[in-house]
């Protein structure tokens, strides 16, 4: 090989080497460069669920006051009128509620069948402050695995909060609130639906219009709010559907209608 | 060069708060340097190669504080100078500073600043800023400064009595790596002038 050769060849591989190692040196550094982006974006991820978490524990403790004012009430009512049993038994009722209020707004799903009893408790202490000018009925779906299926918690109380307040409490006869659970064809999904026979939604909201009550508007907007960012979290698929029961059928009252499923079961 | 030295100068308000004008220092002096270097060379028709071993010692100082700046390593600093000044100083006993162009100094030299660059850029890699490195100035002279200093270890030493026999493609290799490095210095300030 001659001089010229030799040079040639030096010279390529130089090249060679150049090109390759630039080529080392973008891949190295566009790899560097996607796996901070990736480790970026999970770390904005868990930002953002721990703020939708603390969002939620808001919310949940935002029901809280709204309901402890309300039987604090009632009770000081039975003691004004110095009924000392029911006042006893309102207090006690109302203190095991509570601790279970403060139990499960620590804790973001308690199972159906913790929730049941936990409505079935809170109804009973709005039964006793309206003088049973309420009543109700729960059904459940005898296919439902209460033990298995999750639900977030304090879901239902404000729902039914609001048929009591502002559904029962306007009306002048006794009304009847119905809760039923039930069982939908796809597994891990379930249907509640919270039934009342008061003035209905659109009474409500005229009534609303006409004094300068907005703690229904407020706290369907706490509800809404709540599921939005239920649904945002990505482990829970709730639909929500709210109706005066006179728009769909004969009936008077109110009925909400929740399809959960449980995403991060699956 | 001196395309690059006029688009530094234009630039002197953006650059004089940055590390860069430490790159307005160095090619302020190769300017100046070569054009003595061209005047003797041109005009008065002399031998003398101390330019170019003034240009050598000179200019890489400068680029060892310009990747200081970035560093931020003063060991690294003063190790890097002092081996350059140093493996000058034993060259003086080898070769005439006058007449003779240090290749021994230059080539320590050369792989010096290559150890410079390689630290920076292992720097940026384990760096936030690695998420826009296309936009940082010293990214990309980095890079030109690989391909210069290879260029120079690889033609200056490794093949030097190859290549001075075909001096077309010695000068070729010289001028595309000398555009590189200049080119790159001018993209850099643009980034610079962009991005701030």
């Amino acid at each position: 090989m001659d001089n010229l050769a030799i040079t040639y060849l030096f010279l390529f591989i130089l090249i060679l080497v150049i090109v390759l190692g630039m080529v080392f040196l973008f891949i190295t550094f566009n790899n560097r460069k996607n796996q901070l982006l990736q480790q970026q974006l999970e770390d904005q991820l868990a930002a953002q669920k721990k703020q939708y978490e603390s969002e939620l524990n808001a919310l949940r403790s935002q029901l809280n006051p709204h309901f402890v004012h309300n039987s604090l009430n009632a009770i000081q009512y039975y003691i004004q009128r110095n009924e000392v049993e029911i006042s006893e038994d309102y207090l006690t009722k109302f203190s095991k509620l509570m601790r279970l209020f403060f139990d499960y707004s620590r804790t973001k799903t308690i199972t159906l069948k913790e929730e049941i009893a936990f409505i079935k408790k809170y109804l009973d202490i709005e039964k006793l402050r309206f003088e049973d000018k309420i009543s109700y009925k729960i059904n459940v779906d005898k296919e439902l695995d209460l033990n298995d299926l999750e639900i977030p918690t304090m879901l239902l109380q404000p729902m039914l909060e609001n048929s009591v307040n502002h559904g029962i409490f306007h009306k002048s006869t006794s009304g009847t609130i119905h809760v039923e659970f039930l069982k939908t064809e796809i597994e891990n999904k379930y249907q509640i639906i919270i039934k009342d026979d008061g003035i209905g939604i659109n009474k409500t909201k005229k009534h609303n219009k006409n004094t300068t009550g907005t703690a229904k508007a407020h706290s369907s907007a706490v509800i809404a709010e709540r599921l939005d960012i239920l649904n945002d979290s990505g482990d829970w698929n709730i639909s929500y559907s709210i109706h005066d029961r006179s728009d769909i059928d004969d009936g008077t009252g109110t009925i909400v209608q929740l399809t959960i499923q449980n995403l991060s079961d699956l | 060069m001196i395309i690059a030295f006029i688009y530094a100068i234009i630039n002197w308000h953006i650059l004089k708060n940055t590390p860069e004008k430490w790159l307005v220092v160095f090619l302020s002096i190769t300017v100046v340097i070569e054009l003595f270097a061209n005047y003797f060379k041109r005009v008065e028709e002399s031998n003398l190669l101390i330019f170019s071993n003034l240009v050598i010692i000179l200019t890489n100082i400068i680029l060892f504080i310009w990747f200081y700046e970035y560093i931020k390593n003063a060991k690294l600093l003063i190790t890097s100078i002092s081996i350059g000044l140093l493996s000058f100083l034993i060259n003086m006993f080898y070769q005439n500073f006058l007449f003779e162009i240090f290749y021994y100094s230059n080539f320590i030299i050369s792989i010096i600043i290559l150890i410079n660059v390689f630290v920076y850029l292992q720097q940026l890699l384990n760096n936030s800023e690695v998420l826009h490195f296309k936009k940082i100035p010293a990214f990309w002279i980095s890079i030109a400064v690989i391909i210069y200093q290879l260029n120079l270890v690889v033609i200056f030493f490794l093949i030097q009595e190859l290549i001075t026999i075909h001096k077309n493609i010695f000068y070729s290799i010289i001028t595309i790596s000398s555009l590189v490095l200049y080119g790159s210095i001018i993209y850099g300030i643009k980034l610079r002038k962009l991005n701030g």
